[in-house]
């Protein structure tokens, strides 16, 4: 039996790029056998295929990044109409032009996506809306590409199909004439079943999901270590360079160009593409794509107008689009998360999914995690020197000076609004505050942006958690590791040996840091699905793969009940004991008094006391502070 | 040169009043129609409808249309829109469900009614207003001072009522609303009425100058996303003044550049107000909170 | 509530994808060799559903009209198959396909308008098939250089048009002419056939302003063309409504050529949006008598099946010409089956007889368009006060 086993189980990864080369194999057998019958399926799958290239792109884009852009089209339409320039103008090699084709509108795309980065939702729909149309416009008035006419056109170019490209001495003939087999459709269905594989494997890297973190919270991406305005650049630029290549495909299948096809209706519908299938699914711009496509001319669709027509009425029926755009509602309503996304759902939920990792054997795991962050670096002591904050005239935080020495822990406590979270903001990067200065380890922090200093080793979580809930524990833990922060694209792309092996080493600390935080039974099981004090603890173990050098925890306790709590001070204090620096934001004075060995009370943004717990605990300015703001939990016991 | 800056204004009202539906909508609900062009165009065949009754008065009339389209707001909101509805900035299914609105609405149109543009037999002003300096057909300047007052009507109620204190509310923070008696379903369900009336009524203005047709929607939704994105969307004031600018903006451009060219630079243009300012011209810029 | 809603939803798309499957193909033509030669398999296709779907209706239309003539006079029967190619240029391309290939229809009627029509003209000149183009009016989409030309026009090319237009715009030595043309494929054919016959001719066109379809004021054009002096002007624009968006602003800023050209495209609803002093002095060229028995009894056949005048009737009479010619050449070949006969028969036919008005020998071997450019057998053609056309007189005049 595990004779058996062994085999199959190694084969496995090969599963799915086995299954896509089967089924890109028979649509090539099918399409190219030259006769006249199969000539509208293939070119349906032709032009399935083109889309579907442009559909995975938009994909990394609206299903993962959260970015949803109308502009798909139009790049599509860039590619499309570059790669006819290439062949007409020039003659180029079919390689070349396919090159060119992804090139231009990639750049076009880093154009977009720099104008847009300060923006988010509508008036990001809205550039690439305004993208659509003007691109539209361009091809439809611009004397070069025919206009109207098409491109190519009888009357400037003497045909109105290109002449088929040659590819190591094959023409690639359009499926468009009986008794020619189409061999345009060989590279155009290898492309699209490379480039599902493509984002297979790039969704699943640390850039990948880089991307979901993104979408989740630019604010959290940078506490990565993302260089969120670099990604965003790249991702679309990806993405529109795909489209690109998609339209090339495009003009491979059709041979000819009419703007009136890369009109603003095309972007919607590659939207709807996407997110009928399911947005962020491998398979859901295939069956999206496929779905669409095929119904816009399926012979059951027309029959079902006529069927409208004779028993409802001939005036007031849907015709196809009017049916597809019906459909989409029926299933956004039915299916949220698209036809492949929810059908993942039911699937995972009558058979939960088991964890892509195995679990740690390795004695200590704070003693693994840590041991990591000190082979990095020296002392890794942080000094915060009289740094300031204001917000319109109110001081938040006022020439504050903390220092949290390797391997201790340091509490900051303090009434409601004391500035404690400021002080957490502006060393973890999110405000650039005024004044004084900040060290870690000797290098000074200040004019870093937040990324610089995750990748600095500051680790952080949020008072409330942020995770991407349709991930899996071990994907939004695996994102903390270095690779989100610092892979490239290309990186992405390509899959070396080196990155196979950071790869492993990264869930090997995944699996160590769900072991210390206990959470190694829930690996497999999504974000969603766990408990509030759970998610927490998620939080935490992402910060501890970052390696980080020093730890800073934004009220860690909030929201957890006392064993819970408990619990978190035994981690705390395992970490402390392996040699990390810990700052501390936290009103549960319990754990504090427990495990701080320093602390810091801030009251109206200024500190009013620091030394060790029980000085300050009971020093009566600070117990008139929380008493004074109506606070009792001085005393201990739970606190809101 | 007057004559197009009066001209575009005017037309840039009709904008301005749709727009301001989308800055409505957005702040009490976070979502937008995008089917907002096609609740026009039903707005325009209801009364086109009611052309044929000819006791009606034509305000009449027009009230009647801005009523009935009224109703079909409040139920799209509440049927198709609602569910859609989260504090999750990247869940545009309500984006999608309104896409997909619009083209079932065209179909729909276009199979029952024709793609032909049909006189509007009322509430069309024959003739050129003469100001003096400037000059202006008589039903755009109807258009204007109708989408206009009914532009700072709706802008009054919503910033200086207790009722559009309760729409904020809303949008704000929903569950505290709810908490104080405000329900967010009929806050939503009023939004989007009062902005589907005000199309109705801009709409169907509009095609007593130009002919009533289905796909009047892609006309429509561009120019008036425009002026509510440039205006700040979640500002009504700002999404009139960004509907005027954008339709003076579109007609100069045409009249400088020639029709084509013109359209693209006033659409460029959008694009570099949102470069320099994202949070647009007339709204504040939101600090980021941790 | 909500999950009323969320099943109805769950039943609703439900049943769409169940129908989707269950209706199945059951809609594939009679195919090409069904026993009768003379009962031909055509193939229809047009914008059935899309913003044009009036040129779907009078393609229908125009040859249901001619269906009981062509079986008395010819013995010929049609089996329709229908597509719709919902105005999409690529969606015309996958119809064409199966219409060729699977249905493997006789004759292709249509697409009707120009884009669809550009982007599969190839593939039908290349698969051989007799091609009936009676609507479209885009010069390019017949090639010239195809041997054998498997399309023939019914309706007249664009080029013609112009050049019975520009004989009419530069009647007076001197004139002035401009045009204003819509910024689409048929404004865009307009301007580039103006431009061309202008160089020709040894002329020059004045001015040219672009028309934004379903633009609401176009004053600024009107003014840029009435400043530059014009006196003579062609409006090349898609609708009636955006011909009356021009005269609209003619009006308002008293700009009165000599010579206000517009085109057939005028006929589609442009009386009901303009005022009656805006069309005092416009005019439109016609190959056809639009008053004459010829065409005015389809017309007036049309109103009597079914109820309403058509939107084009234009469109209508082409296609019923369309109809004919073909029905005519499959009964001179004696099978329709035989496509290359039926080819070659439509392009020596002798004579062609379309409800009174006959061709003698309209096409040859590289003619394959039915109107000729000679202005003399072209009308001018204007309305009345009431609405209604009137013919104004010959364009050689």
């Amino acid at each position: 039996m595990a004779a058996v086993a062994l085999p199959l189980a190694r084969l496995r990864p090969w599963a799915f790029p086995l299954a896509v080369a089967v089924v890109a194999l028979l649509a090539i057998l099918y399409t190219t056998d030259g006769s006249g019958v199969r000539l509208s399926n293939s070119q349906q799958i032709g032009q399935i295929c083109a889309f579907l290239v442009a559909s995975v792109g938009l994909n990394l884009l609206v299903g993962r990044t959260g970015m949803h852009s109308f502009a798909q089209g139009a790049f599509l339409a860039i590619g499309a109409y570059t790669f006819v320039w290439t062949q007409l103008t020039w003659d180029a090699p079919f390689l070349v032009g396919m090159l060119l084709a992804a090139l231009v509108p990639a750049l076009a795309g880093v154009v977009i996506a720099v104008a847009t980065t300060r923006m988010r939702g509508p008036q990001l729909a809205m550039v690439t809306l305004i993208t659509a149309v003007v691109v539209y416009k361009v091809l439809a008035e611009w004397k070069p590409f025919g206009q109207f006419g098409g491109y190519p056109n009888t009357a400037a170019h003497g045909s109105s199909l290109i002449e088929p490209p040659s590819l190591f001495g094959w023409e690639l003939q359009p499926p468009l004439f009986g008794g020619t087999p189409a061999t345009a459709l060989v590279p155009v269905i290898v492309i699209a079943a490379l480039s599902l594989l493509l984002y297979r494997r790039v969704a699943g890297t640390g850039w990948g999901l880089s991307l979901s973190v993104i979408k989740q919270s630019e604010l959290l991406a940078a506490h990565l270590g993302v260089n969120v305005y670099l990604r965003k650049v790249a991702v679309v630029s990806f993405a529109a360079g795909l489209a690109g290549l998609g339209g090339a495909c495009y003009a491979l299948v059709f041979a000819h160009l009419q703007p009136e096809s890369f009109a603003l209706m095309l972007g919607v519908n590659l939207i709807v593409m996407v997110i009928l299938g399911g947005a962020g699914t491998v398979l859901g711009p295939v069956i999206g794509t496929a779905v669409i496509v095929y119904l816009q001319t399926a012979p059951s669709v027309a029959a079902f107008v006529r069927w409208e027509n004779d028993t409802i009425s001939d005036r007031w029926y849907l015709s196809a689009q009017g049916l597809i755009a019906f459909m989409m509602i029926a299933v956004l309503f039915a299916m949220p998360a698209g036809i492949v996304g929810s059908a993942q759902r039911l699937l995972r939920r009558r058979r939960p999914r088991r964890a892509a990792i195995a679990p740690w054997h390795g004695g200590e795991p704070a003693a693994h995690l840590v041991a990591v962050a000190h082979t990095s670096g020296e002392s890794a002591e942080l000094v915060v020197t009289d740094v300031g904050l204001a917000f319109g005239g109110v001081r938040a935080v006022d020439g504050v000076s903390i220092t949290v020495a390797p391997g201790s822990i340091v509490a900051v406590i303090g009434p409601n609004g004391a500035g404690k979270s400021s002080v957490v903001n502006l060393i973890s990067g999110v405000y650039a505050g005024q004044g004084g200065s900040m060290h870690l380890g000797g290098t000074p922090l200040r004019g870093l942006p937040a990324y610089r200093r995750a990748r600095l080793g500051i680790a952080r979580t949020f008072q409330t958690p942020i995770l991407s809930p349709e991930l899996t524990v071990v994907d939004n833990v695996l994102v903390g590791s270095e690779q989100t922060a610092s892979m490239s694209c290309a990186g992405a792309v390509s899959a070396t040996r080196a990155a196979r092996r950071a790869r492993e080493r990264d869930l090997r600390d995944v699996a160590a840091a769900l072991e210390l935080v206990g959470l190694t039974e829930e690996a497999g099981r999504t974000a969603d699905e766990l408990s509030y004090g759970q998610q927490r603890l998620v939080e935490l173990a992402r910060a501890l793969v970052s390696r980080p050098r020093l730890l800073v925890l934004d009220e860690p306790a909030a929201g957890l009940n006392p064993t819970e709590i408990a619990a978190l001070a035994l981690i705390l204090e395992r970490l402390r004991d392996q040699g990390l620096s810990v700052l501390l934001v936290e009103h549960h004075m319990d754990l504090v008094r427990r495990i701080a060995d320093h602390v810091v009370c801030m009251i109206d943004g200024r500190v009013a006391a620091a030394a060790d717990a029980h000085t300050v605990l009971s020093d009566p300015l600070v117990v008139s502070a929380y008493l004074g703001q109506g606070h009792v939990a001085v005393a201990g016991g739970q606190h809101a | 040169m007057l004559d197009q800056i009066l001209v575009g204004a005017a037309i840039g009202c009709l904008y301005a009043l749709i727009a301001q539906g989308f800055a409505l909508t957005f702040r009490t609900t976070h979502t937008m129609n995008f089917a907002t062009g096609e609740i026009g165009a039903i707005g325009a065949f209801v009364a086109l409808g009611l052309a044929g009754v000819g006791w009606l008065p034509a305000p009449a009339k027009l009230a009647a249309a801005a009523i009935i389209v009224a109703l079909v707001g409040a139920v799209v909101f509440a049927v198709l829109i609602r569910p859609f509805v989260t504090n999750d900035g990247h869940d545009a299914r309500w984006l999608l469900v309104t896409v997909a609105l619009s083209l079932v609405a065209v179909d729909l149109l276009r199979n029952s009614q024709g793609t032909q543009h049909r006189p509007l037999d009322f509430a069309r002003l024959d003739g050129v207003l003469s100001l003096g300096f400037a000059q202006v057909p008589k039903q755009l300047a109807l258009l204007a001072v109708v989408c206009l007052a009914l532009g700072i009507a709706i802008a009054l109620l919503v910033t200086r009522t207790g009722l559009g204190v309760r729409m904020r509310a809303v949008a704000e923070d929903t569950e505290t609303a709810g908490l104080v008696g405000i329900d967010a379903r009929r806050m939503g369900m009023l939004s989007y009425a009062i902005g589907s009336a005000a199309v109705a009524v801009g709409a169907t203005l509009w095609t007593g100058y130009v002919g009533v047709f289905p796909d009047i929607g892609p006309l429509l939704l561009v120019p008036a996303f425009a002026g509510a994105v440039i205006g700040g969307l979640i500002s009504v004031w700002g999404a009139l003044a960004g509907g005027v600018l954008y339709g003076i903006a579109e007609q100069l451009f045409a009249h400088w550049f020639g029709a084509t060219a013109g359209g693209v630079i006033g659409l460029v243009a959008v694009v570099g107000v949102l470069v320099l300012r994202p949070e647009g011209l007339f709204a504040r810029r939101v600090e980021v909170k941790v | 509530m909500n999950r009323t809603l969320r099943s109805v939803a769950a039943g609703a798309a439900a049943l769409t994808l169940l129908l989707t499957a269950a209706c199945g193909s059951d809609d594939t033509g009679s195919g090409g060799d069904s026993g009768d030669p003379l009962r031909a398999t055509i193939g229809l296709i047009g914008p059935k559903s899309g913003a044009a779907q009036f040129y779907w209706t009078e393609l229908v239309r125009g040859i249901e009209l001619a269906e009981p003539e062509i079986k008395e006079r010819f013995g010929v029967t049609f089996d329709k198959v229908e597509g719709d190619d919902q105005g999409s240029p690529d969606v015309a391309s996958r119809v064409i396909q199966t219409m060729l290939n699977q249905d493997e229809v006789d004759a292709v009627f249509g697409p009707s308008q120009s884009g669809p029509s550009l982007q599969v003209a190839e593939t039908i000149q290349r698969t051989g098939r007799p091609w009936l183009v009676s609507i479209a009016a885009a010069d390019e989409i017949l090639d010239p250089d195809a041997d054998p030309n498997w399309g023939f026009r019914t309706n007249n090319n664009n080029s013609d048009a112009i050049a019975v237009s520009g004989s009419y715009l530069w009647a007076e030595p001197g004139a002035k002419v401009g045009i204003f043309y819509g910024a689409d494929a048929y404004g865009q054919s307009n301007r580039d056939m103006l431009a061309a016959y202008a160089e020709d001719n040894d002329k020059t066109v004045v001015h040219e302003e672009v028309i934004q379809p379903g633009a609401t004021d176009v004053s600024s054009q009107v003014r840029k063309m009435r400043d530059a002096g014009v006196d003579s002007i062609l409006v090349a624009v898609t609708t009636g409504a955006d011909t009356a968006a021009v005269s609209k602003a003619m009006d308002q800023l008293g700009f009165e050529p000599d010579r206000f050209l517009v085109t057939a495209t005028v006929l589609a609803g442009y009386t009901d949006l303009a005022q009656p002093r805006e069309w005092e002095n416009l005019a439109f060229i016609e190959p056809r008598d639009l008053t004459g028995d010829s065409f005015a009894g389809i017309a007036q056949r049309y109103e009597e099946e079914y109820g309403e005048k058509p939107t084009s009737a234009v469109a209508v009479y082409t296609t019923y010409t369309s109809a004919i010619l073909y029905a005519q050449a499959v009964a001179a070949a004696k099978d329709a089956h035989d496509w290359e006969a039926v080819r070659q028969a439509m392009e020596d036919t002798p004579s062609l007889d379309v409800n009174g008005r006959v061709w003698e020998q309209p096409f040859g071997a590289d003619d394959h368009d039915l109107y000729e450019d000679d202005p003399s057998s072209w009308y001018v053609i204007g309305f009345d006060p009431e609405g209604n056309l009137r013919t104004i007189g010959s364009a050689g005049s």
